[in-house]
């Protein structure tokens, strides 16, 4: 209904070059956890008068896709579907999860192919996002628009005083900007920035607010443009969250720095605003140090837009009534930060930053190669605590991004005291400007497996596909052994089957399971699939499918069949 | 470990590629092609021996653009066939990758579809490579001069494919300038919709 509406309001409101016209913004539809079906899909969207824009999205969307709202405790299980044209992954950001749920590189979901990852939520109550993740493919299916927000609560979280009616007065806001190409299509190549603002894919984007406490859960998912935000009227307002979870009080300030990949979480007190008062959040971006991101002076071309070195409006706000039982004090306290003792770290992790100058013959890597998906660049015992330091001695800046963790950021350019006051707490993204160094603190304490790699890397996604991006893997604290396995007694029964079918592996863990049709193609992906619970079926096609085992100790593959 | 993580690699990957770079077919010369009919039968050049020139869509059963176009392809048919210029849509995905693309469900769309011009399955993706075609659906404009057949239009049936009546009819203009004799321009124009990946050779 809400994508209806939108979409209406979207056609009769053409974009046009008056700053006066606003669009409503979009609220994506939520998807409550543990079972979740996210289906991608290719589509098209009216985004300004003229023609489609050719999109992807997720469950009927026409950009973007629904919030999936998960439980910490819960375990998660993903129906993943993909309906795209191209194949695909998709990537839980911010999650800790095992390796081969993780939705990098590796887990390519083939076209009509669905992916059942699953997970326990360990993650404390934040904001998180899902997003494609295919090597060389990133920014293409980024660009489409497909992804979504991931919300986990959690009890902690749920006892504050905090805004959390969704849509209502928290609000998750996804801002991108895209440049068009002829007939109203996406830019994808030779293009770091976009020349129009997206906020939850509503160009000129306005929200009616009502007037009491609003929490804002902001995630800046462009290529390259970082955001420098505050509010027209220079209010003050509270970071409350950084990307892994809240704070241990509300920092006021009147600008934050939100880089690509990174989400806050903020509360603006609109409870003294008249009725009928607007106002625009802003992207101050103008003067920027070089280096900024989207500071760049030029307004066309690889690295120019119609953005960029200027401040502009990212929402226009308008006050309307308060709500029953409105929040309308900013909480003093929040949730005790603990963070990770630096004295535990077992080992520091050094990397750099290569390549990339103007007539390097390299784009931006980091130092040991540009990515290789067959190449481990770090091996990480579990059970450890690791300090990574990230240099930065060239000539732009970037945002990094580790998988699997949560971390805390405890130096820039070694120096503790040179930490952003509100990037203090939960981070699995940091900002690196150019010149300068940042030291993160981790705990990589389980999902132990040798063979499949998380990923660190630059979250520009063009940087990534260019190879800015390398693998490490988390191994057990002892080796294992790789005994051959006797599989005869692994079955499958029922056979032939009609809706479900189970896997008899006794003793043995089953590391990946993935079944393909009499053509060869894969059409489901299990991995590590949980021990007697029946995989459903029912929506195949009848005929002969083949069933390929990974054992967990020894990745060794059996080939099993049924039929339906 | 690398070796085997490799294959686990290759064993969630589907070859496939696709061609990223639009450039200009125009003036190049088409070998009659022939193809079996989701109607039934195979199509060949001598099924329209009168045909001046011929409109070329690639499409195909599963990409949201292109089916917004299946109307307007009727239309054009029904409008120009008769005029000596015939639409043939040709379908270049691998079947073996996309369950929608089957023979078979192309036999059921013409009939869900009403659709009337010729609707070819393109098994080996010869005819697109030939038109060096990138996406679906993606329009060609083929005429016959001096006994050879040369590509004269590369680009988009129309420029609205929710709203026909707000687009430039692109197609219907050179179907309607190759029938008054008049010079057709030569700019491309981009194609869009859903990519054809090619497989790998
Ligand atoms: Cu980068």
């Amino acid at each position: 209904m809400r994508t209806l509406i939108s979409f209406c309001a979207l056609f009769i409101a053409f974009m046009n070059g008056s700053a006066q016209t606003f669009n409503k913004l979009t609220i994506p539809d939520s998807l409550h956890g543990p079972n979740c079906t996210l289906r991608i899909a290719d589509t098209f969207a009216q985004l300004r008068s003229g023609n489609q824009t050719i999109t992807g999205a997720i469950n009927g969307h026409t950009f973007w896709g629904p919030t999936v709202f998960v439980k910490k405790g819960d375990t998660i299980r993903m129906n993943v579907i993909n309906a795209l044209n191209d194949s695909t992954t998709l990537h839980w950001h911010g999650m800790h999860l095992p390796a081969v749920m993780d939705g990098g590189p590796h887990q390519v979901i083939p076209p009509g192919t669905i992916w059942k990852p699953y997970w326990k939520i360990t993650n404390d109550a934040a904001t998180y996002w899902y997003h494609p993740h295919l090597h060389e493919m990133t920014l293409e299916h980024v660009t489409k628009g497909v992804g979504g927000f991931l919300i986990v609560q959690d009890d902690q979280e749920s006892a504050l005083p905090l805004p959390r009616t969704y849509g209502i007065d928290d609000i998750p806001i996804m801002f991108t900007s895209r440049r068009y190409v002829a007939n109203n299509q996406f830019a994808v190549q030779n293009t770091a920035y976009g020349d129009y603002l997206l906020a939850n894919g509503v160009h000129d984007a306005e929200v009616t607010l009502p007037k009491q406490v609003i929490r804002l859960r902001i995630l800046n998912a462009e290529i390259e443009r970082s955001y420098n935000i505050g509010f027209s009227d220079n209010r003050t307002f509270y970071v409350i969250g950084t990307d892994g979870g809240l704070r241990d009080k509300p920092l006021a300030v009147n600008r934050l720095h939100i880089a690509v990949g990174e989400r806050y979480e903020i509360l603006i007190d609109c409870s003294n605003d008249e009725l009928g008062k607007s106002f625009d959040l802003m992207a101050y971006n103008a003067n920027q140090l070089f280096g900024f991101p989207g500071g760049e002076p030029a307004q066309n071309g690889q690295f120019g837009s119609l953005l960029n070195n200027k401040n502009f409006t990212m929402l226009h706000i308008s006050i309307g009534e308060r709500t029953t039982n409105p929040v309308i004090t900013i909480p003093q306290t929040l949730i005790p930060f603990q963070p990770i003792d630096i004295n535990s770290a077992s080992s520091t992790q050094t990397i750099q930053v290569m390549g990339g100058a103007p007539n390097s013959p390299m784009p931006f890597h980091f130092m040991g190669g540009i990515f290789n998906i067959n190449r481990i660049d770090k091996t990480i015992p579990m059970n450890s605590t690791q300090k990574w330091t990230i240099t930065n001695s060239n000539v732009f800046g970037h945002t990094f991004h580790i998988h699997d963790v949560q971390f805390n950021i405890i130096a820039r350019n070694g120096n503790a005291s040179a930490v952003g006051q509100h990037e203090i707490g939960w981070k699995d993204v940091l900002y690196l400007p150019r010149n300068e160094s940042a030291t993160f603190i981790a705990r990589f304490v389980d999902y132990a497996d040798p063979l499949h790699p998380f990923m660190y890397h630059c979250h520009f996604s063009n940087h990534e596909d260019d190879g800015m991006m390398q693998q490490f893997v988390v191994v057990p604290p002892t080796e294992v052994s790789e005994d051959s396995i006797d599989f005869s007694s692994i079955s499958i029964f029922p056979n032939p089957a009609t809706e479900s079918i189970m896997i008899d592996s006794r003793d043995i863990d089953l590391y990946y399971v993935s079944i393909q049709n009499v053509n060869g193609k894969t059409i489901m992906m299990l991995p590590q699939p949980e021990k007697g619970v029946p995989i459903n079926v029912s929506a195949l096609p009848k005929g002969f499918y083949s069933v390929r085992l990974t054992d967990m100790k020894t990745k060794q593959v059996i080939v099993r069949s049924f039929v339906k | 470990m690398l070796k085997l993580c490799c294959t686990l690699v290759l064993l969630f990957c589907s070859a496939i590629s696709s061609l990223s770079v639009e450039t200009s077919n125009i003036g190049r010369v088409i070998t009659p092609f022939s193809a079996p009919m989701a109607q039934g039968g195979d199509f060949s050049f001598e099924n329209f021996p009168q045909a001046k020139a011929m409109a070329i869509v690639f499409t195909c059963n599963h990409c949201p653009f292109a089916e917004l176009y299946i109307r307007r392809m009727n239309d054009f048919h029904r409008e120009f066939a008769p005029l000596g210029i015939p639409l043939i849509a040709i379908n270049p995905m691998d079947s073996l990758l996309y369950e929608d693309e089957t023979f078979e469900e192309m036999k059921k769309k013409v009939i869900r579809d009403s659709i009337v011009f010729p609707y070819l399955q393109d098994h080996a993706q010869s005819i697109a490579s030939m038109f060096n075609a990138s996406h679906t659906p993606q329009t060609f404009v083929i005429q016959q001069v001096s006994g050879m057949w040369k590509i004269v239009y590369q680009g988009i049936i129309d420029d609205n494919g929710k709203f026909p009546e707000l687009a430039t009819p692109h197609l219907k203009n050179t179907a309607k300038a190759i029938l008054s004799n008049l010079s057709i321009p030569k700019d491309v124009i981009a194609s869009f919709g859903c990519k054809i990946n090619y497989r790998s050779p």
